[in-house]
């Protein structure tokens, strides 16, 4: 029997009220927006107590755990993971030219992940029990649909409802459409160094590695383009440098063993490549509008003021959107940084299929 | 002559058989902390709940209507082996009651903490956060509610876990169940040496305590022959005190945000040794705070009263182990109304 039809929840909040309403109604005294309301409310019924958004629809998915029927109409659901820095903000940003598609991220749902097993895998815990299992995971579900869909609502039109988020490939919804990036691992790494230099919280580094922020991030402040020199910053140091490798190696390493073994379970699963996406954007996008069965021609077209545009002419260190690059690694890495690399995450590299060999 | 060839022997002997690692001296932590819920030591009241005055903005968030009917949904918390199971017990002889656990729904706090923590994930920010918030809410209602399936026709619905006292559904009920600490060593340290738990294993505390184990496997009343070697060893009561005692300042400083008025909830303190002495008296009290009218005919508690014997955990703590507890865990103790003072 199906749990979720069966709950009754309290009713959702009306959404907050549109931000010209919220102005005049500061600008307007109290006494004289009491006489105004009547009238108002003749004139514009949902100026007032807007309509609440019935998020129960997110709880009663059809068919499979990622298709819902809500404002009339099919919505599915679908995830772009890959490793961090690794382009997921530009597919996102690609993504949402189309008019039927919206994506919004980083809601970071390996969260949901971990609770599920947290939950469940203790043989004496009641979500072990086969039965609270399928209710802990069926809520749990319900959590991903609902807070996708409730981010999401300022593009109602949207059929494609997407998350965004550098993690491992694994499936939040079971068998929902994934996108799939990867990066070549050595600018990932680069990328990686600059965007740590742009983070101002010290806290926000791990432990080990918070004398590098005190050191450097006030410098990078002062002289970004500095940091070119891998003697100094994060890439001038081999605990982080080997760190930051590592992780990109555990990200091949995961994604390319369970890639295959998700298809075969069925799941729709679209490889993308950065490098790909730069050198074939026209052909690339198609193939990406496509994988939803969608008409390319319905996008609007890419536009650097929509930062969708493969690389930037400008360079900022200190931006989200740095470079853009392809290959910039080349400019960063010196005999250190590659030998290191090569013993970290050499392998990877060529499991990937940057590299054919330790030659490079 | 015969010194030196010890000597050589001792090192072929540390060489054969290496000595196991040195344990990590255990933190000591802060031992004379101001008492959490105020000046005069000790718990002295049994129901917390806000204060006349404070705003709670009590909703009806601790219910969950399932199959057509309404269920209220409350919590049965204690540190492990200070009773929440067997009072889950007690509960459950009443038709009204359906206890269940452990559901353990602190992972999922955590998790759904997680995902609002860094202002680079969505939820971190609002409307999302609030959204957040509401979804944990209705997973917790979801799971606990379905518990019904097993007893359609009861009223309530409670989870019984172990686990600190954190407030999860606004306006929830609580019920929570204190023991003298002493006796929840005792327990605690005879099943690590049973299951070679997690604080009997970490850190290599083993290799020292193994040979004990060993003994106990064999023979079940070794430690009441041998009661000093039950918390006497290096390393494994400091763990155990120093836990409880954490379990134990969190839960009071939750009673203590209720009693503010900064959490909604309501939360009735038991002590396991009156539920020990009088076990009838204590569901009529916790019939009382759900709301419920005593059964006509009282439930037998006696058979689910014998797992409240009192254990004597005087025989389990020498002077040594006195001193070191009162080091790790003396002034929680006293503030728990346990003891008086730091002479006992």
């Amino acid at each position: 029997m199906a749990v979720h039809s069966s709950f009754q929840l309290p009713a959702t909040p009306p959404d907050k009220q549109p931000g010209w309403i919220k102005r005049a109604k500061r600008a307007i005294p109290q006494p004289v927006r009491d006489a105004l309301k009547p009238v108002v409310r003749k004139i514009y019924p949902d100026a007032l107590s807007p309509k609440p958004w019935d998020l129960s629809v997110c709880d009663r998915p059809i068919g499979n755990a990622y298709t819902i029927h809500a404002d009339g109409r099919e919505l599915k659901f679908f995830f772009l993971t890959g490793c961090w820095k690794s382009g997921t903000h530009w597919v996102a940003n690609v993504l949402n030219l189309h008019p039927a598609i919206s994506i919004k991220g980083e809601h970071h749902f390996e969260e949901v992940i971990q609770c599920k097993h947290g939950l469940t895998d203790a043989t004496w815990f009641m979500g072990h029990r086969t039965r609270l299992r399928t209710v802990a995971f069926d809520a749990l579900d319900n959590v991903v649909r609902r807070m996708m869909y409730y981010s999401t609502r300022d593009k109602p039109q949207a059929t494609f409802i997407g998350d965004h988020t550098p993690r491992l490939l694994v499936p939040v919804l079971n068998s929902a459409p994934h996108l799939h990036l990867v990066r070549d691992g050595r600018d990932v790494v680069v990328s990686w160094a600059y965007h740590w230099l742009r983070v101002k919280e010290v806290n926000t580094f791990l432990p080990q590695f918070r004398h590098l922020a005190r050191k450097w991030v006030p410098l990078f402040e002062q002289e970004p383009d500095r940091f070119r020199d891998p003697s100094i910053g994060l890439l001038g140091d081999d605990e982080w440098f080997r760190h930051a490798c590592r992780g990109w190696a555990r990200y091949i390493r995961h994604d390319s063993t369970a890639l295959p073994q998700l298809r075969k379970r069925g799941m729709n699963i679209l490889d993308l490549r950065y490098e790909d996406l730069h050198r074939n954007f026209d052909t690339e996008l198609g193939r990406l509008y496509r994988f939803f069965g969608l008409d390319p021609a319905a996008a609007e077209a890419p536009s650097e003021a929509t930062k969708t545009l493969p690389g930037f002419t400008k360079v900022d260190s200190k931006s989200h959107y740095r470079k853009g690059q392809i290959g910039d690694w080349q400019n960063h890495f010196d005999e250190r940084l590659t030998r290191i690399f090569k013993e970290e995450a050499g392998e990877s590299l060529i499991t990937a299929g940057y590299e054919k060999n330790l030659g490079w | 002559m015969a010194t030196a060839l010890k000597g050589m022997m001792k090192r072929v002997v540390e060489v054969v058989v290496p000595p196991p690692p040195a344990i990590a001296a255990p933190s000591r932590g802060p031992r004379n902390d101001s008492p959490v819920l105020g000046e005069r030591p000790g718990i002295d009241r049994s129901i917390y709940e806000p204060s006349e005055g404070a705003s709670t903005g009590r909703g009806d968030e601790a219910i969950a209507t399932v199959h057509g009917k309404t269920h209220r949904l409350f919590f049965l918390c204690s540190h492990p082996f200070a009773g929440a199971d067997r009072v889950g017990d007690l509960l459950n002889l009443c038709t009204q009651i359906h206890v269940t656990g452990d559901y353990h729904f602190e992972t999922l706090r955590e998790a759904f903490s997680d995902l609002k923590a860094h202002k680079w994930h969505a939820p971190f920010h609002e409307p999302m956060r609030t959204e957040t918030e509401r979804a944990f809410r209705d997973c917790v209602r979801r799971i606990l509610g379905i518990s019904s399936e097993m007893k359609p026709w009861a009223e309530w619905l409670g989870d019984r876990t172990c686990r600190s006292l954190s407030v999860l559904l606004p306006g929830a009920h609580h019920i929570l169940v204190l023991r003298d600490p002493r006796e929840v060593m005792v327990e605690w340290a005879l099943e690590q040496f049973r299951s070679a738990g997690h604080h009997y294993s970490r850190d290599g505390l083993n290799l020292h305590l193994d040979v004990h184990r060993a003994s106990f496997l064999k023979d079940a009343e070794y430690f009441t022959s041998n009661p000093g070697a039950l918390l006497g060893g290096e390393g494994l009561l400091e763990r155990l005190a120093g836990a409880w005692r954490h379990h134990t300042r969190s839960d009071l400083a939750a009673l203590k945000a209720v009693a503010d008025g900064e959490t909604d909830a309501r939360v009735l303190v038991l002590r396991f040794e009156k539920i020990a002495t009088d076990p009838g008296s204590a569901v009529d009290e916790m019939l009382d705070f759900l709301g419920l009218d005593a059964p006509e005919s009282a439930p037998d508690v006696a058979p689910i009263g014998e797992g409240f014997k009192p254990i004597d955990w005087r025989m389990y703590f020498g002077d040594d182990v006195k001193r070191r507890f009162k080091e790790a865990a003396g002034d929680t103790l006293i503030e728990l109304g346990y003891e008086n003072k730091h002479n006992w």
